[in-house]
């Protein structure tokens, strides 16, 4: 029975896929963001160990971020705190080059930050180790720190509530964090800190906005495409905590960030993001000072990257393979070509599929009727079914084929493609058929079980195809027009 | 894609002429059950043809399995639902895809439930071919 072997895939594969399914795209994701990460300039270098624990991290990350946003807000007040805890999730984040960390790191207070980060997973306990407070003077010698420390103060003055609504407060954040990024980022070099968070946080924002208009995981990845290649060398962790902390650490630098870069990057809400920070004044004009300066650094720090540059690569690779394959789908869907944006082609689709669905539907309905005994006699069925149908559904296969959904090999398309020469009996037809598609086992399968035994027959009927038939390919476009299909195609 | 579209059909064919003999032992039977027989049987030849390896293909086995099982199986299907609630809070705007999509709410990843809608769509449109051709095919028989 056709079902019971459905069982039997239903238990194999159920858990399997289920329990594969995330983990293989999530940790592949994770896997080839760890990497490149290896060369960034990061402050704190952590080993080549950190990789390991991105991919463990990397499913907690967003959970974990969102939590220690959480606990930012009770400990607003403590910059070195807050510091902490994000430079640990940047850290964590994004694997540096394997340079010891007390060579690189200036500051003695930034070890056991160090040792913490290590461990791979966002930790809030690190908030007790640090000395609290007396972090800041440690900041100014490195970039990154100074990023970082900007970027905590910016939340730890403002209210953390207001970042657990990423639709609506988007632009209170920018105004906090407009407020305490003078004091500072002021003399410090943050060319090399910023660049990282500000890609990400461009990604953040317009990924928020996206989401604002409602299309947070298909838009999301536009503004993030662009600086692909700049931050694919940071670690795909930022992805995660962009989409989990949207309006997190970024909003300090967005603003300048993205009237300066994401204007020479193209981004369409940039001016949206912008706008509001337009209203900032003094920690815009520090910034501003800076920004070509940041320019310049776009591709190192792209790998510096804090936290969120590496979960908005990340979430860029994601959006990028969403938009591929939607792309294919487009194609698959008459009429979503000219459709631009993707909520109305998403709404172009479901509204296809749940077209398709009534066909079904209503072509089961219309069987029943024709036929009352309900008597499908394989053999003539079979010839004459797939002579009318599948010809033209063979007709316009060729565009679908895609290399992701379709590995299958078309060497029988050509012969597919001429198969609406009237045979000479429908034997010979079924049989020209099974010859043609013969490339699965399964149809071996199907072959013998329709009663096709030589292939000679098989050769006759291909070799007579040669006549050369345009099908029309109007498939697409008949809905509910049950004799286009046949006549659809000269015989 | 073409040997998709004959083991498709050939599947439908196969499910019509083998299964209505056990789901119709009695030949009157209502065209509204016949409509869901072949309805079902479209489905599934669908299915079994798109193979194990898609979510779709698999939710709509069970689908249809569910549906022709009694309800003493329920208790089998308890893991179903607390596979379920799971979900991606980031979803954009694939809510209502995954409705309509059989097995969608299931899969978490928005990359893969448009290859999953794609592939979907493109089982879809052969079946209603496969279906198109045969109405035709049966009343070209009946009229000629």
């Amino acid at each position: 029975m056709d079902l019971r072997e459905k069982d039997k895939f239903v238990l194999d594969r159920d858990s399997e896929n289920h329990l594969n399914y995330n983990p293989s795209g999530i940790s592949a994701d994770w896997q080839m963001g760890c990497v490149p990460t290896s060369n960034s300039n990061n402050s704190i270098s952590m080993g080549v160990g950190q990789a390991t624990s991105c991919p463990s991290a990397s499913m907690v990350d967003s959970f974990s971020c969102s939590t220690l946003w959480d606990d930012h807000s009770s400990n607003s007040h403590n910059l070195g705190i807050s510091l902490n805890t994000t430079t640990n999730a940047s850290n964590n984040v994004h694997i540096i080059k394997p340079i010891p960390p007390p060579s690189r790191l200036d500051m003695g207070g930034w070890n056991p930050s160090d040792h913490i980060s290590k461990d791979g997973v966002f930790q809030q306990t690190s908030i007790g180790i640090l000395p609290p407070g007396g972090l800041s003077s440690q900041f100014p010698s490195d970039s990154t720190f100074i990023e970082q420390a900007a970027r905590l103060s910016c939340f730890g003055s403002g209210t953390f509530t207001s970042m657990l609504s990423p639709f609506d407060t988007s632009n209170s954040y920018f105004t906090q964090s407009r407020r305490s990024d003078p004091n500072i980022l002021e003399g410090h070099n943050r060319s090399n800190g910023e660049g990282s968070p500000m890609n990400s946080q461009k990604d953040t924002t317009s990924s928020q906005r996206v989401g604002e208009h409602g299309n947070t995981e298909f838009n999301g990845g536009g503004s993030g495409q662009e600086e692909i290649p700049l931050e694919k060398s940071v670690a795909k962790k930022r992805k995660r905590n962009t989409q989990e902390i949207e309006i997190g650490q970024p909003m300090n630098d967005k603003p300048t960030e993205i009237s300066k870069e994401n204007n020479g990057v193209g981004h369409k809400y940039e001016p949206n993001a912008s706008s509001p920070l337009g209203a900032k004044n003094n920690g815009k004009q520090a910034k501003d000072g800076g920004d070509p300066a940041k320019e310049d650094y776009i591709h190192v720090r792209a790998r510096r990257g804090q936290a969120t540059n590496s979960h908005s690569l990340a979430e860029r690779v994601r959006r990028e393979k969403i938009s591929e394959r939607m792309k294919f789908l487009q194609d698959l869907v008459p009429g979503c070509s000219k459709v631009t944006g993707k909520a109305v082609m998403l709404d172009e689709i479901i509204n296809y599929v749940q077209s398709l669905q009534r066909q079904v539907e209503f072509l089961s309905m219309k069987l029943a009727t024709v036929n009352p005994q309900l008597d499908f006699n394989l053999e003539g069925f079979v010839s004459k079914d797939i002579r009318a149908g599948t010809s033209s559904a063979i007709g316009f296969t060729p565009d679908l084929a895609h290399h992701f959904l379709n590995p299958t090999s078309q060497g029988g398309l050509t012969q597919s493609g001429v198969f609406g020469v009237g045979p000479p009996s429908p034997d010979a037809f079924r049989r020209a058929i099974n010859g043609q598609l013969n490339s699965p086992n399964t149809f071996k399968e199907a072959k013998h079980q329709m009663g096709i035994s030589c292939d000679d027959d098989i050769q006759n009927i291909l070799s007579q195809m040669g006549f050369g038939n345009n099908l029309p390919l109007n498939i697409q476009q008949d809905s509910n027009d049950k004799t286009r299909s046949s006549d659809g195609f000269t015989m | 894609m073409q040997d998709m579209n004959a083991m498709q059909a050939t599947h439908f064919l196969r499910l019509l002429s083998r299964l209505k003999p056990l789901m119709a032992p009695t030949l009157p039977i209502s065209t509204s059950q016949q409509t869901k027989f072949i309805l079902k049987s479209a489905y599934a030849s669908m299915a079994y043809a798109a193979g194990p390896r898609r979510v779709w293909s698999r939710a709509l086995v069970r689908r249809i399995r569910r549906n022709r099982r009694r309800p003493t199986m329920r208790i089998i299907n308890k893991r179903r639902h607390v596979v379920r609630p799971r979900r991606r809070p980031a979803e954009g705007g694939s809510e209502e895809l995954r409705k309509v999509i059989p097995g969608g709410d299931t899969i978490l990843n928005g990359a893969r439930l448009v290859e999953e809608t794609s592939d979907y769509v493109q089982f879809l449109r052969t079946q209603v071919i496969i279906m198109k051709a045969l109405v035709s095919s049966f009343s070209k028989g009946q009229h000629g």
